[in-house]
């Protein structure tokens, strides 16, 4: 099916690696654009904590190394998210996302908690398990059709992409992109970095969309 | 189009006021009049604002600028008849937005409203099936493709009714007290809007009024067709009126109890699309 | 921010607007392009506007944090 995300307005052949841009594709990569420049311009806010037994309220502050950091990270991941939302390759689809989930577990790791370094870890692990289905997907896609590029898979009229490929494609992409889960455990929002926090979600939610339409073109 | 948007807005806000005053007629409490959500946007616009002091001042305004950016570019997909996946994914970005505007400010109320629009993100899913399936009979995700073969086939609410049925329980999530709307509950102060107030809520609202004027009309677009427009202003009001009684008879679920039942939802209808992916 | 710059924000989103749906209905500027001028100013304008003509300034204050 050629028409998911409308017609393609631009694409460019650069060898095997197409990029190619449709209204869909274009939305989704202005969003991560406007979102990126927002990381770079704003600085965290400052949360606001009840102490338990007392009657006083303090604010967090977030050091300067850590925000530099994260912001570091966060930028990466608008990126690689970018990236995700513009390729025309189910390979380079695999390789943004993974580096969105590398990206992902950046941000939130590089918090000093112990309760947020716990979620990072939790995290870490279902993001490197979410690998083997998604490169395995990508590298099936391959070997059953002979190409990657999405463009020659949408002209076929029938999809000759196996079913079982596409799930495993949505289950790594489900790895990945699992960060809010864990970012919404509330121990992570422990951690003040409003921006980057966001950028996490942003960035799974994204790929998500994007590989709703690579399944249903392919 | 600038006298549509305009339109848009101004419809959206009378939509949720007809849809507040239907809830308190069921209630028998005489609520306020239908244009109660207007006045509200314009008050706000009036009211002395500022940008608390903890707070991330660029992400705090941005997101307010985003909300009402989205929605817009909504509204203008589904003029054009462009494909009803860019639809789905503002929809979902406004979870984003949701998460920005209580995470930006540095409140605990905020943070939590934030928290449980993240954690519900189970509402979603059977938009996805609703697509899913509409994509197996339509063979386009083109709005416009999808009003020529209901020209052909007739409406497809009655080809597709659960499908209908899975759009029908995502604009039910974004219905302000209903039973799924966690992220605003009383609990949390106003949830993720506690610390937007003034003109930052007048924008918001806005955005409100925006979203279920967009969301009303793709609804009635994908399940009845290009119909004339004032049946097309008349359905809106009848599906809100719906979507009233089940919010006035439905008490407020609790966090856990709303993604359950979501979750539960996505699962039927995602059995639902494998099978008519199956047959069809 | 400043009145005075705010009422510029307003001022040249009012306008651009105003001139592209008058270059729109003459047929000068596409469809596409008039209404990406809609989606970048309508936030801008709203909240300028409100800005402009709200109540007053008053000084930051922490968020609510309970009764």
């Amino acid at each position: 099916m050629s028409s998911v995300g409308g017609a393609t307005l631009a694409h460019l052949p650069f060898g095997d690696i197409v990029i190619y841009i449709t209204p869909f594709t274009l939305t989704l990569f202005l969003l991560a654009l406007v979102f990126t420049i927002l990381v770079i311009a704003s600085r965290p806010e400052r949360q606001l904590d009840i102490t338990f037994g007392a009657d006083r309220i303090i604010t967090k502050e977030t050091g300067l190394t850590e925000m530099r950091f994260r912001r570091f990270m966060a930028i990466a991941c608008g990126l690689a998210s970018m990236g995700a939302m513009l390729t025309g390759d189910v390979f380079d689809f695999a390789l943004f996302t993974s580096l969105v989930g590398i990206t992902n577990v950046g941000i939130v790791a590089a918090v000093k908690s112990r309760h947020v370094q716990n979620a990072a870890f939790q995290y870490g692990l279902v993001a490197m398990a979410g690998t083997v289905p998604l490169f395995g997907a990508a590298a099936m896609v391959a070997a059953t059709t002979g190409t990657l590029s999405m463009l020659e898979l949408a002209k076929e009229a029938t999809s000759v992409v196996p079913f079982a490929v596409k799930a495993f494609l949505v289950l790594g992409v489900m790895g990945e992109g699992m960060a809010p889960f864990y970012a919404a455990k509330a121990e992570m929002f422990r951690a003040p970095g409003a921006p980057y926090v966001i950028m996490c979600s942003l960035s799974s939610l994204l790929i998500f969309l994007r590989v709703i339409e690579v399944v249903l073109t392919v | 189009m600038i006298p549509y948007l305009i339109f848009a807005i101004f419809f959206g806000l009378l939509l949720l006021g007809i849809h507040r005053k239907t809830i308190a007629r069921i209630q028998r409490r005489p609520g306020p009049p239908v244009w109660q959500e207007i006045l509200h946007m314009l008050k706000f616009a009036f009211k002395v604002t500022w940008i608390p002091a903890t707070a991330s001042d660029t992400l705090f305004v941005g997101v307010v600028l985003i909300a009402i950016g989205i929605w817009t570019a909504a509204l203008f997909v589904v003029l054009a008849g462009e494909s009803i996946l860019i639809i789905f994914g503002i929809y979902m970005l406004h979870k984003i937005v949701e998460h920005g505007f209580g995470l930006s400010s540095g409140s605990p109320y905020g943070k939590f409203g934030g928290v449980r629009s993240v954690i519900s993100a189970a509402s979603e899913i059977p938009l996805f099936v609703s697509i899913a399936a509409i994509a197996i009979y339509t063979k386009s995700l083109m709005l416009s493709d999808i009003i020529d073969y209901q020209q052909v086939h007739g409406p497809l609410i009655f080809i597709i009714p659960l499908a209908a049925f899975a759009m029908y329980m995502v604009i039910l999530s974004k219905m302000p007290y209903g039973p799924f709307s966690v992220v605003e509950a009383k609990e949390l102060v106003s949830g993720y809007k506690t610390e937007h107030f003034g003109v930052w809520r007048a924008g918001l609202e806005i955005c409100n009024g925006l979203k279920s004027y967009v969301l009303l009309m793709t609804f009635v677009i994908v399940f009845f067709g290009a119909v004339p427009f004032a049946w097309l202003l008349l359905a809106m009001v009848l599906i809100i009126i719906t979507l009233a009684f089940v919010c006035a008879l439905c008490p407020m679920l609790s966090p856990f109890d709303s993604v359950t039942i979501q979750t539960g939802i996505a699962g039927l209808m995602l059995i639902y699309a494998l099978y008519l992916g199956w047959t069809g | 921010m400043k009145k005075k710059t705010v009422f510029a924000i307003v001022l040249a989103c009012g306008v651009t607007a105003l001139v592209s749906m008058g270059l729109n209905w003459a047929g000068i500027m596409p469809l596409w392009l008039y209404e990406t001028v809609l989606v970048v100013d309508t936030p801008a304008f709203v909240i300028a506007l409100g800005l402009w003509v709200m109540a007053g300034n008053a000084d930051e204050d922490i968020p609510f944090i309970g009764y």
